[in-house]
C-alpha cells in the first residue's frame, strides 16, 4: 500500500471495515512511514477533541410548550375552516331570501355585456335604435348604452 | 406507525424520545439554545405535518434526521453571516489562562469554521453513531463518497486545530462525554 492509498483507506480503517489483509498492510505501512503515521495521530486527535463540544440540555418543558402550541394550532385551523363555511352558508342563505327572482335575473343578464355590446354597436352602425329589443332585458345598463348611442347619432 | 394513524399519545412519545438528541444535534450545529429550540420546533412541525408521506422504507429515525439535517441546512442559508453561536453562551474568557478552556474556544472557532455538510457529517457520526450506510441515507449521498468527505471533515478540523494538537492525541482525549 502506498501513502495515497492509506489516505484514501485510512476512513475504513478507523471504522473497522477493512479485510484482515488490507488492515495488516496499512499498519505495516504506517509503521515505515513517519508522514501517514502523522497524519492518523492528527486526525484521530481532531476527532478526539470533538468530545469537549460543548452540549445542553434541553428546556425540560420544550416539548409540552410545541405539543400545546401544535395542538392550539390545529384548534385555530378547524375554527377558521368553519367560521368560513358558516359565512359562505350565511351569503348563500341571505341571497335566497331576500334577494328578489328579478334582481336574480338582472343579475344575469348584466353578466352578459358583451351580447349587449354587440347589440348596441350593431345598432350604431345600422343608425337604428334597438331600445324596445333591450328594454325586453330589463337591463340598465343596456338602457344606457342605447341612449349613448342615440345621442351620438344626434350629434353632427 | 402508531404515529402515522394520528394517535396522540404516540405522537407525545415519540417527542419524549427524540426531542432531546434532536434538540443536541441542533446545539452541537448553531451553537444556540434559542435557535436549537426554534429548530427542534421546525422540525417536529415538519415531521407531523408530512408524517402521512413517510413511505415506511428505511428506518423510521433515518427519515427523522433527514428532516433534521434539511432544517439545519436552510437555517444555515438563511443565516450565512451569522457566526456559531456557542460563543455567546457561557463562554469562556479569552485571557482565561485554562488549558481547558483555551482548547475549547479554539475547538469552538474551529468546529464553527466548517462548512455545514463538514459539520453535520462529523455530528452524527461522533455523537450518534450512525453507520456509513445510514449517514448515507441520511444524507442522500452513496456510501463511498460519506467515507472520503467524512475523512476530509477530520483532516479539515485537524488543520484547523492546528497548533493545539502538537501535543498529540493524548492530550485531547475529554472525558467520554454521553452520547444521546
Amino acid at each position: 500500500m502506498d501513502c495515497t492509498e492509506v489516505q484514501t483507506r485510512l476512513e475504513e480503517y478507523e471504522g473497522g471495515e477493512l479485510s484482515g489483509i488490507e488492515r495488516i498492510e496499512l499498519e505495516k505501512h504506517l509503521q515505515e512511514c513517519k508522514g501517514c503515521a502523522e497524519t492518523r495521530q492528527k486526525i484521530n486527535a481532531a476527532w478526539n477533541a470533538l468530545d469537549m463540544l460543548p452540549v445542553k440540555e434541553p428546556d425540560p418543558f420544550a416539548h409540552r410548550r410545541f405539543l400545546t402550541k401544535l395542538e392550539e394550532r390545529t384548534f385555530t385551523r378547524k375554527l377558521s375552516y368553519a367560521l368560513a363555511a358558516a359565512v359562505v352558508l350565511v351569503v348563500l342563505a341571505t341571497q335566497w331570501l331576500f334577494v328578489p327572482p328579478s334582481a336574480v335575473h338582472l343579475t344575469a343578464s348584466t353578466s352578459q355585456p358583451s351580447s349587449t355590446a354587440t347589440l348596441t354597436n350593431q345598432a350604431a352602425s345600422s343608425g337604428e335604435s334597438t331600445f324596445s329589443d333591450l328594454t325586453l332585458d330589463e337591463s340598465g345598463i343596456a338602457f344606457a348604452d342605447v341612449m349613448f348611442t342615440n345621442s351620438q347619432e344626434d350629434t353632427p | 406507525m402508531q404515529v402515522k394513524n394520528g394517535d396522540k399519545q404516540a405522537f407525545e412519545a415519540f417527542l419524549q424520545r427524540f426531542w432531546k438528541p434532536i434538540f443536541a444535534l441542533a446545539y452541537r450545529f448553531t451553537g444556540s439554545s434559542q435557535e436549537s429550540e426554534d429548530l427542534c420546533q421546525d422540525i417536529f412541525l415538519r415531521v407531523y405535518t408530512h408524517v402521512q408521506s413517510f413511505r415506511g422504507e428505511g428506518k423510521a429515525f433515518t427519515w427523522l434526521y433527514q428532516i433534521a439535517v434539511n432544517v439545519c441546512i436552510n437555517w444555515k442559508r438563511k443565516h450565512k453571516v451569522m457566526p456559531f453561536l456557542a460563543a455567546t453562551e457561557e463562554e469562556p474568557s479569552r485571557r482565561s489562562t485554562s488549558y481547558e478552556a483555551l482548547m475549547h474556544l479554539e475547538l469552538r472557532d474551529a468546529f464553527g469554521s466548517l462548512s455545514s455538510s463538514d459539520r453535520l457529517l462529523l455530528i452524527l457520526r461522533k455523537f450518534y453513531g450512525f453507520s456509513y450506510e445510514e449517514i448515507s441515507e441520511i444524507l442522500s449521498i452513496p456510501t463511498g463518497k460519506v467515507k472520503s468527505r467524512l475523512h476530509e471533515a477530520k483532516e479539515r478540523l485537524a488543520l484547523k486545530l492546528g497548533p493545539f494538537l502538537e501535543g498529540g492525541e493524548e492530550s485531547w482525549i475529554a472525558p467520554k462525554s454521553k452520547h444521546v
